[in-house]
């Protein structure tokens, strides 16, 4: 029988429920449409960066190039993708207090010119380690802009 | 035997959570003599040699490491000690850094890199 000393269990304790009062956050689908309030490589941000949103002046093809460039160098593992959508997952990492990775990434992408692509990103974190997890929309379309004006 | 145990617990933890890197390269154009393990590279960030060169490799890379085992990880440290590293091995003498990302979550703080390694062509015209 493992025996545990109080103050030890009383550690673990908080912090299990630090895990799990975290809970889920975030959207699994974003709330942007487009509309003409859109201006090319200025993206628009949603409360706490869960949702987010830039019309990359670039064709289908090379925004879906560099939407999974970006979702790989955030350290995602792409889990599901068709022409205009792509599903990605953080990689979990092992912390000394606080493990990360698990958030669920959803990259919507639809042609709305010649070499223009309207794109959103939704995040949501998830109930299993989701006090290491955080919102990654605002930066993924930041380094989207950042690749595109390269 | 205390000491032993919390030694090994200590020793699983930091291989756990310590600092990983994985390294994909490429190969361009027929192969050249690898250089010393440690060999001079010079690196440009935003420009690119003005002598002319051969490109002779692509390198991606993704570095992550603990806050607590080592701090953040840098471009100009990590990144640049792996390309080194790849660069020599292609027998190249630059590094071309054509993009990166830096991400942090939790304890963990993480690199990408995308590299291209040429070999100048016109190192030794003077």
């Amino acid at each position: 029988m493992l025996k545990i000393k109080k103050p030890v269990a009383l550690l673990i304790a908080s912090f299990s429920s630090l895990v799990i009062l975290s809970g889920c956050a975030g959207v699994q689908v974003s709330k942007f449409t487009f509309d003409d309030s859109f201006k090319v490589n200025k993206p628009m941000k949603g409360e706490k960066c869960y949702d987010a949103s830039v019309l990359l002046g670039v064709n289908l093809n090379r925004a879906r190039d560099i939407t999974k460039k970006v979702l790989v160098a955030v350290d995602s593992t792409i889990t599901e993708e068709t022409d205009t959508l792509i599903k990605a997952q953080r990689n979990r990492h092992i912390g000394l207090f606080v493990g990360s990775g698990g958030e669920e990434l959803s990259v919507k992408l639809k042609k709305t010119g010649e070499s223009e692509t309207f794109t959103t990103v939704a995040t949501k974190t998830g109930f299993v380690g989701g006090a290491g997890q955080k919102a990654w929309s605002c930066q993924i379309v930041d380094e989207m802009v950042k690749m595109v004006q390269k | 035997m205390l000491a032993e145990k919390t030694l090994i617990i200590l020793s699983i933890i930091i291989l756990l959570v310590g600092c990983a890197t994985t390294t994909k390269v490429e190969r361009i154009n027929s192969p050249h003599k690898s250089n010393e393990k440690n060999c001079d590279i010079n690196f440009y960030k935003d420009t690119k040699p003005s002598k002319s060169y051969e490109i002779i490799g692509k390198i991606e890379s993704h570095i992550k490491k603990n806050l607590f085992f080592g701090g953040i990880v840098q471009l100009e440290d990590e990144a640049y000690s792996e390309l080194r590293l790849k660069a020599c091995d292609l027998g190249g003498d630059s590094v071309v850094i054509d993009d990166y990302i830096e991400t942090s979550a939790a304890e963990m703080s993480h690199i990408h890199v995308w590299a291209t390694v040429l070999k100048l062509t016109t190192k030794n015209a003077n």
